[in-house]
């Protein structure tokens, strides 16, 4: 009778295993719908960069600009929140990198205190236009600009989606408003040990 | 001294039939982000009185400019409104939260930091106005 258990229990083990390529996930499971992580733009440092230069994490995109007071820090502070809530061994493989379409205002000083005010963990980065429409489009996303009030002030309207990407660079999932932060991270967990 | 006894006295039993009763404002914080750039103000408003109160306004030393906004999502595409008024109905609530209504304040007049205390002023469309005071938080508060 052991025996049968034990066989029966290893039969579990490695139909358990054999699930492994199939998991499950709370946000929407993206892959194999959008292309790998690719685009050239420049740092809050002042460097150009290609995606090759965060390939060793887990990276989150999001679309933004800085003189957006409400919705795009809420998301970044979500996204904080996820990160905080992650086994130190497992964020420190993540990155937010917050792209502003808002190249005309966001220097890098500018974007730098920006995303500094959520942690080390998060990146800006922003380009020309042409950099941007590129990979925008490659996500399926757009923006666009207000028109300028007196004071040269103008709104931007851009995409509140979060794009998951594992460390191979594969789009693996699309983050949004309605997720929740226990979601998130249990994705995001998944996204990095997987 | 007696006339002026009766002046307070009537005073006294107009007034409250007069003024507006105040709305009562709970939550009320600023989302810090450095630089001269626009932060976001919330608060939530409830209207125990008799009639609607419409919010047209806000004013602050604090700001050059306050405006009302509301940040709406429209086929995944995120942006800002500009809203004329809010209604505060009688015996309702209304909420300037994030990712909804809030306040756009622009013009930062003097350094503040997290933790800071920031007075505005309501205006409503009745000619009422009130003193609120909003706490300076982190740009990463939910």
């Amino acid at each position: 009778m052991r025996r049968v258990i034990q066989a029966f229990a290893l039969g579990l083990i490695l139909l358990a295993a054999g699930c492994g390529g199939e998991l499950t996930w709370q946000t929407r499971d993206i892959s194999g719908m959008m292309p790998e992580l690719e685009f050239t733009l420049t740092s809050e440092n002042g460097e150009s960069v290609s995606a090759q230069r965060y390939d060793d994490t887990v990276n989150l995109l999001f679309f933004g600009y800085t003189h957006c007071p409400d919705i795009c820090p809420i998301t970044l502070g979500r996204l904080r929140s996820v990160l905080d809530r992650l086994p130190a061994d497992v964020s420190e493989r993540v990155r937010v990198l917050f792209v502003s379409v808002d190249p005309e205002r966001d220097g890098r000083e500018s974007l730098r205190s920006y995303t500094d005010q959520f942690g080390d963990k998060f990146i800006g980065l922003t380009g020309s236009r042409d950099q941007l429409d590129a990979l925008t489009k490659r996500y399926r996303t757009t923006y666009g600009y207000g028109e300028p009030d007196e004071q040269g002030n103008y709104e931007v309207s851009h995409g509140s989606a979060v794009y998951a990407f594992d460390t191979q660079g594969n789009a693996r999932l699309l983050i949004r408003d309605q997720d929740g932060v226990d979601a998130i991270a249990a994705d995001i967990q998944q996204l990095v040990q997987g | 001294m007696k006339n002026v006894s009766i002046v307070f006295f009537f005073l006294a039993i107009i007034l409250p039939v007069h003024a507006e009763r105040a709305v009562e404002v709970q939550d009320s914080w600023i989302r810090y982000i450095p630089g001269d750039r626009p932060m976001a103000g919330y608060l939530v408003m409830e209207n125990g009185g008799d009639t609607d109160r419409h919010l047209i306004g806000v004013t602050s030393t604090a700001f050059g400019a306050v405006h009302i906004h509301e940040t709406v999502e429209r086929d995944g595409q995120m942006s800002m409104q500009p809203v004329d008024s809010i209604t505060v109905p009688a015996g309702g609530r209304v909420a300037l939260q994030p990712g909804g209504y809030h306040l756009m304040l622009m013009q930062l007049q003097s350094e503040i930091e997290v933790g800071d205390e920031v007075s505005m002023t309501l205006e409503f469309a009745d000619g009422g106005s009130q003193g609120v005071v909003f706490a300076v938080k982190p740009a990463w508060q939910e």
